[in-house]
């Protein structure tokens, strides 16, 4: 999988790419119009993503320069503008996915993966995690074949931290990905354990290993470690 | 009161003090004058009949006008002046004369010649003079009307024309206040006073709204960089103890983001970013939002919800959206936990209802920005004041109320 980074703040930049590196991508990245303009002429990449601020030029013509060429890359626009008028336009003009800054680094990896996912016509995808299997064309999980009665929510929560294996989830990170928007704002994201605590408890009576992890007051790590 | 009233009749009444002034001195000036020239005529008659009978002229008395008479001895004065009143035949009434009586020893006789005149009465004088001023003052005032009236077309028309156009002038347009020259030069000082004034308040209301804008999109990406950095931090094996401090750090930078995003938002509601508006069914929208915070908080639910009603308003639906959710929260955040947050609709209001510790100031402070209810909450104190600016724009009205224990916010039309 290649991978473009367009963001012209090196920090965001080198970041995005030191939490990317475990998932074995092939990374490049710009941090100019020009410099991104040249590569995705030259170069043809699976991800994209775009920053729309960018010295030199709108993070918006390089969209059109790609969907003049007929690109089927996966575009994720990540911008400082939370404006519907400019989500909008960036979906208009061919984006996947839009994230508003600051996001959580492990939402913008879920969505690249889902991108990935829905780019690959895979008929039949299974996840699996020792005994645990999660079967994303009928959003199922199972526990040595045996079915997990999930909600939506529920399944949701389980295949963010099986996709996110290994690394730790803060809270927040958590309840943005299940809730969208409506978690700007919220006073506490303490409510997230209550989720957590009912999965885990459905998890083992099926008699898995309970690889969620609670990082002290911080959040989550799935893990057989 | 207008202007044109105001000087109007300052003039009347300056102009009716002058009348009276000169019309009791035009009244003593002519009395006067009537009364020497009366008595000169008399004087100078006697003279001449004194003449006449020097001359050994016949000479009859004429009553009332002339009587000679001859006297034993001569009084001690040359002449009197008196008033008497005499039955004039002619007249057919007692009238007032004016007498001259000339006493003079003349070709051995002692002679009395008395010429009389009607006097003229001062009554007549007086109200001459009264008719006269008053037709001078209903001519002056009549004119004074009309004039005023057509220069008043002509000098204000402009001012009200400029007056409009400064009333109807808002800042949120961006565009120059245009006024009308005028040929009066205080206007047309006004009017450069007005257009440097607007100029500057318009300049500094495009560099507010674009700063606001601007740094709260400058404050995201360091925020972006402080969070994502925590979470790199985070995938390292470090020490519980650690980990403690880089939670606080974490959840702090979330805060101010929330804080920038709360004060962007409001920016955007005054500058009347969320234009598009459509009928908005408040059920919809609060049964959903309930729905989602049963679904988030589970078992620990807390929220009632009795629909008596159906509330539709025209507004901005994602205007309306954050209305509801900050009006839940602010509830959910402020009841006690074993506490619930009512909620009911009817048909013309909303009314939220949780309990709660007695407010420290009034409740309508809390509709102020950074208002909390003690300084070390961990809320932004804006979600109240983002609530009270939605209202604002969308013709809605909230108010607050604490009785009985309860906090209670009705949301209704305006």
């Amino acid at each position: 999988m290649k991978v473009l980074i367009i963001e012209d703040e090196a920090d965001i930049r080198n970041a995005i790419l030191s939490y990317l590196v475990k998932d074995h991508f092939i990374c490049e990245w710009a941090d100019t119009y020009l410099l991104a303009s040249d590569k995705l002429l030259m170069f043809t990449y699976d991800i994209i993503v775009l920053d729309i601020t960018l010295p030199g030029g709108s993070g918006l013509s390089l969209l059109k320069q790609l969907k003049d060429k007929k690109s089927e890359a996966g575009l994720i626009i990540i911008s400082a503008k939370n404006a519907l008028e400019d989500k909008l336009a960036g979906l208009d003009l061919g984006a996947d996915d839009y994230l508003t800054k600051p996001f959580h680094l492990a939402e913008l990896r879920s969505r690249i993966h889902a991108l990935i996912r829905r780019k690959t016509t895979n008929n039949t995808e299974v996840v699996t995690f020792h005994e645990l299997s999660i079967n994303l064309n009928h959003a199922e999980a199972f526990v040595n074949d045996e079915q997990i009665v999930l909600t939506k929510k529920e399944y949701e929560l389980l295949f963010y931290l099986v996709q996110n294996q290994h690394r730790v989830l803060s809270k927040e990170a958590i309840a943005e990905h299940l809730w969208g928007d409506f978690m700007e704002n919220m006073p506490s994201f303490d409510f997230v354990y209550t989720h957590i605590k009912n999965l885990r408890k459905k998890m083992i009576q099926l008699g898995c290993n309970d690889y969620i992890k609670t990082i002290y007051g911080f959040g989550y790590k799935f893990t057989d470690h | 009161m207008k202007l044109l009233k105001q000087t109007n009749r300052d003039f009347i009444v300056a102009a009716s003090i002058v009348s009276v002034i000169a019309g009791v001195s035009l009244y003593f000036l002519i009395t006067g004058i009537i009364r020497e020239e009366t008595v000169d005529t008399l004087a100078v008659n006697c003279l001449r009949i004194e003449k006449k009978i020097e001359n050994n002229d016949a000479v009859h008395t004429q009553l009332p006008i002339l009587e000679v008479a001859y006297l034993p001895q001569l009084p001690n004065v040359a002449y009197v002046i008196t008033d008497t009143v005499i039955f004039d035949e002619i007249e057919g009434e007692p009238t007032q004369f004016t007498s001259f009586t000339l006493y003079k020893l003349i070709n051995g006789n002692n002679i009395a010649i008395t010429c009389r005149s009607k006097t003229i009465e001062n009554v007549d004088v007086f109200w001459a003079v009264l008719k006269s001023f008053g037709v001078f003052l209903i001519l002056i005032f009549g004119i004074l009307f009309f004039m005023n009236k057509r220069s008043h077309k002509k000098i204000w028309t402009s001012f009200y024309k400029n007056l409009e156009t400064v009333k109807s002038y808002s800042l949120k347009t961006g565009s120059e206040l245009n006024l009308m020259h005028t040929s009066i030069d205080e206007f047309n000082e006004l009017n450069n006073v007005l257009n440097n004034l607007t100029n500057q308040i318009s300049r500094d209301y495009a560099t507010l709204k674009n700063f606001t804008e601007n740094a709260s999109h400058e404050l995201q990406t360091p925020l972006s960089i402080i969070r994502n950095n925590t979470e790199l931090l985070m995938q390292a094996n470090i020490d519980e103890n650690v980990v403690k401090y880089v939670e606080k750090i974490y959840v702090t930078t979330n805060r101010i983001s929330h804080v920038v995003e709360a004060l962007l938002l409001l920016s955007k509601i005054e500058n009347n970013q969320f234009k598009t508006v459509s009928l908005i069914n408040f059920n919809e929208v609060i049964t959903a939002q309930v729905k989602m915070y049963a679904e988030i908080f589970g078992d620990a639910f807390a929220i009632e919800l009795k629909l008596n009603d159906v509330f539709k308003h025209e507004m901005n639906l994602q205007l309306a959206g954050v209305l509801v959710k900050n009006l839940i929260e602010n509830g959910l955040k402020h009841k006690p936990i074993n506490g619930k947050l009512n909620i009911w609709i009817d048909a013309t209001k909303i009314v939220f209802a949780n309990p709660g510790v007695k407010p420290v100031g009034e409740i309508s402070n809390y509709f102020n920005r950074f208002t909390k209810e003690d300084e070390a909450s961990k809320s932004s104190g804006l979600g109240l004041a983002i609530v009270s600016d939605i209202c604002k724009v969308s013709g809605l009205q909230v108010s607050g109320v604490y009785e009985d224990g309860n906090y209670q916010f009705t949301i209704s039309q305006a």
